[in-house]
């Protein structure tokens, strides 16, 4: 018997699936992989710095979207960059979103996320 | 006329009408003024036309702190430290000259108004073009700037002095000869500066050079134009009368002594396509038109804008790009590695760094000849991956009582005291620098040229951390030495009056960047020239 409160589980996790299915999608502006830009350090040190955020449900709610082409992430960063919601990792300047996305592509194992 | 002071008679007593110390560039450049007065003028230069190691070894000096290497950074021969000047020429802004709310003894009790005037006559003897180091000087180029937020980073220019002004002692040499007025006494150092009337007027200047020969120079008035080192020197040992030295009564001869630290902080990784096209307005020399500019070539800086250094009270700092390798090549960290060696310390994971680089040796190959042959910096330059942009902080150091010139008990072949530097920035430089570099990294993120990466050494620097090993031991003041006897309202917290006038002394000025209550970013000799002028006029209205 399907009754309420499974189907909200089962709505969740659909959405949850399908998110992170679209997240494989996301790509960093190409020419960031030419340089020497190490995603699973930064995603590590992202995380131990900031501990509270070191939980993938958690890195998903910051996260505004995971349906994002590389342009509309490379929009995100630059919104971040704009209003110097930045962190330092690792020496790098780094806009706080794809920081996270760092984060979680380092928590997931992900590696589709490049 | 040039004169050798060796070639006087013993005992020899000069009179004049205005008697400057000091051959430098305000020394030169006041000489070329009052040449044109019938003014008695005579200028003492403690040495000859040449490089001379004995009278260069008077500047010996011993740094307690951070390092001012007066030894090295100062030139003592007619045309002083611009003998080895590099040109670089750029003005202070109006907001240097303001009293900062949040920079703590800021202030000048002049404004950017005054010396506004003088400016164009220090761009005259520097040999450049029109007053002109702001964003306006990009409509003249075909480059453009990366579109930062105005309200965040500015864009400005620095000119450079041609070869054939920027070494004043060779580009005036011939034109000081003719001078029917102004003699130039080589060879002549002063030993003491005498007084009457309480410490309160000068009677006259105790000479004497290397060779032993003795004299004395009278005047009615004096100006003390030896640089920020030596003016707070000769004041400090002028200590017959009075045990702290003359114009001392409060303290202040020696004390805020800045310079600008100068350091490689960060790197822009960008793709190559970048460096070259939207990057490369901020790197290398730029061609002024021939109109108004005779050809100058022009740097590009970034600095904050003045209402981000009051929204993040900070400092008036100043970034300059250049093409580079990255800082964890093996070009680099051997560099690096060097130099920590150098000065006696062991680099942080020294081994795992040694391992790397003998793994990576092979990239080395290219390198290691070119900078026995060319230098480690054209060495650096030539292996660079195109891609790599290194961003160098010229940072303005806020006025500090600690950071001082003292005395020394070591006597120099005068017998005159010798000089201990305790250079000292706080929080507030150190604090201003970090964050100049994260306002940089964030623009250059929001326009997509790349990313900033700081380096090793910068990413753990500690704004907190007041020790010399917190900087990358690479970090120097640019030899801009600045504030040693600096302008003020009162005598409280300073040494001269807003006319250059020693507080206490009615007939001794100081000309000079000894005198600049602030530094901002800028190369300082443009303002102590345009200073200079200023004085002059000041003391033609006086006669």
């Amino acid at each position: 018997m399907l009754n309420r409160r499974t189907l909200i589980v089962a709505l969740s996790s659909l959405l949850v699936g399908a998110r992170g299915l679209a997240m494989s999608t996301v790509k960093l502006a190409p020419w960031l992989n030419n340089v020497d830009y190490d995603r699973d350090a930064i995603g590590k040190r992202y995380l131990r710095c900031y501990r509270d955020e070191a939980n993938v449900a958690v890195l998903r709610s910051m996260l505004p979207s995971f349906s994002l082409s590389a342009e509309g992430f490379n929009t995100l960063c630059r919104d971040d960059f704009s209003r110097e919601n930045i962190v330092i990792l690792d020496g790098w300047v780094l806009a706080r979103s794809e920081a996270r996305y760092c984060a979680y592509r380092y928590l997931t194992g992900s590696r589709n996320v490049t | 006329m040039l004169l050798d002071f060796n070639d006087l008679e013993e005992g020899v007593i000069l009179e004049s009408d205005i008697c400057i110390v000091g051959a430098g560039a305000a020394g030169i450049a006041m000489g070329r003024e009052f040449a044109k007065t019938s003014l008695r003028v005579c200028i003492l230069e403690s040495g000859g036309l040449n490089y001379e190691q004995e009278t260069q070894d008077l500047y010996q000096g011993v740094d307690e702190n951070l390092p001012v290497q007066p030894g090295i950074s100062r030139l003592r021969f007619f045309g002083g430290t611009t003998n080895h000047w590099e040109g670089q020429c750029t003005p202070l802004t109006a907001l240097d000259f303001q009293k900062r709310a949040w920079v703590a003894d800021s202030g000048w009790p002049i404004n950017y108004g005054d010396v506004l005037p003088y400016y164009q006559k220090a761009q005259e003897i520097c040999g450049l073009g029109h007053f002109e180091y702001g964003e306006a000087l990009w409509s003249l180029l075909s480059e453009k700037p990366p579109a930062f937020d105005k309200e965040k980073l500015e864009t400005f220019f620095l000119q450079l002095t041609p070869g054939s002004a920027r070494l004043f002692g060779q580009a005036r040499r011939e034109e000081a000869q003719s001078w029917p007025n102004v003699n130039v006494y080589l060879h002549a150092n002063v030993i003491n500066i005498e007084t009457t009337g309480g410490n309160n007027h000068v009677s006259g200047l105790e000479v004497a050079s290397l060779n032993g020969k003795k004299g004395k120079v009278t005047a009615r008035r004096y100006i003390l134009a030896a640089g920020a080192i030596a003016n707070a020197r000769i004041m400090l040992y002028s200590n017959k009368v009075s045990a702290n030295g003359i114009g001392n009564e409060y303290d202040n001869v020696g004390r805020y002594f800045m310079q600008h630290p100068h350091v490689d902080i960060a790197e822009i990784v960008t793709e190559e396509a970048t460096a070259k096209n939207a990057l490369s307005a901020l790197i290398g020399g730029k061609n002024l038109p021939e109109e108004g500019y005779n050809r100058v070539v022009a740097q590009v800086g970034v600095r904050l804008s003045p209402q981000q250094q009051e929204k993040e009270k900070v400092l008036n700092s100043s970034l300059l790009c250049r093409k580079g390798v990255p800082f964890d090549s093996p070009e680099q960290l051997l560099v690096s590695m060097l130099k920590r060696l150098k000065r006696g310390q062991i680099p942080d994971r020294f081994l795992e760094k040694l391992w790397y680089l003998t793994k990576n040796a092979g990239e080395l190959a290219e390198f290691i000849p070119l900078a026995f042959k060319e230098g480690v910096e054209p060495a650096l330059k030539k292996t660079s991956n195109g891609k790599t942009i290194l961003v160098q902080a010229r940072m303005e150091q806020s006025p500090n009582r600690e950071s001082r010139l003292l005395l020394s008990d070591k006597r120099d072949a005068l017998g005159l005291p010798g000089l201990r530097t305790q250079w000292r920035l706080n929080e507030l430089d150190r604090y201003s620098i970090k964050l100049m570099a994260s306002k940089l990294g964030a623009e250059i993120g929001r326009l997509g040229l790349g990313r900033l990466r700081f380096a090793e050494w910068f990413d753990s620097f500690d704004p907190q951390d007041d020790s010399p090993g917190n900087w990358h031991p690479s970090m120097w003041g640019g030899f801009h030495h600045m504030g040693s006897t600096r302008m003020s309202d009162t005598p409280h917290n300073g040494v001269v009056d807003r006319n250059c006038r020693v507080h206490s002394i009615d007939n001794l000025y100081i000309a000079g960047s000894s005198v600049f209550a602030s530094s901002g970013y800028a190369n300082p000799t443009l303002t102590l020239l345009a200073l200079a002028y200023r004085l002059v006029d000041h003391l033609k209205e006086l006669d």
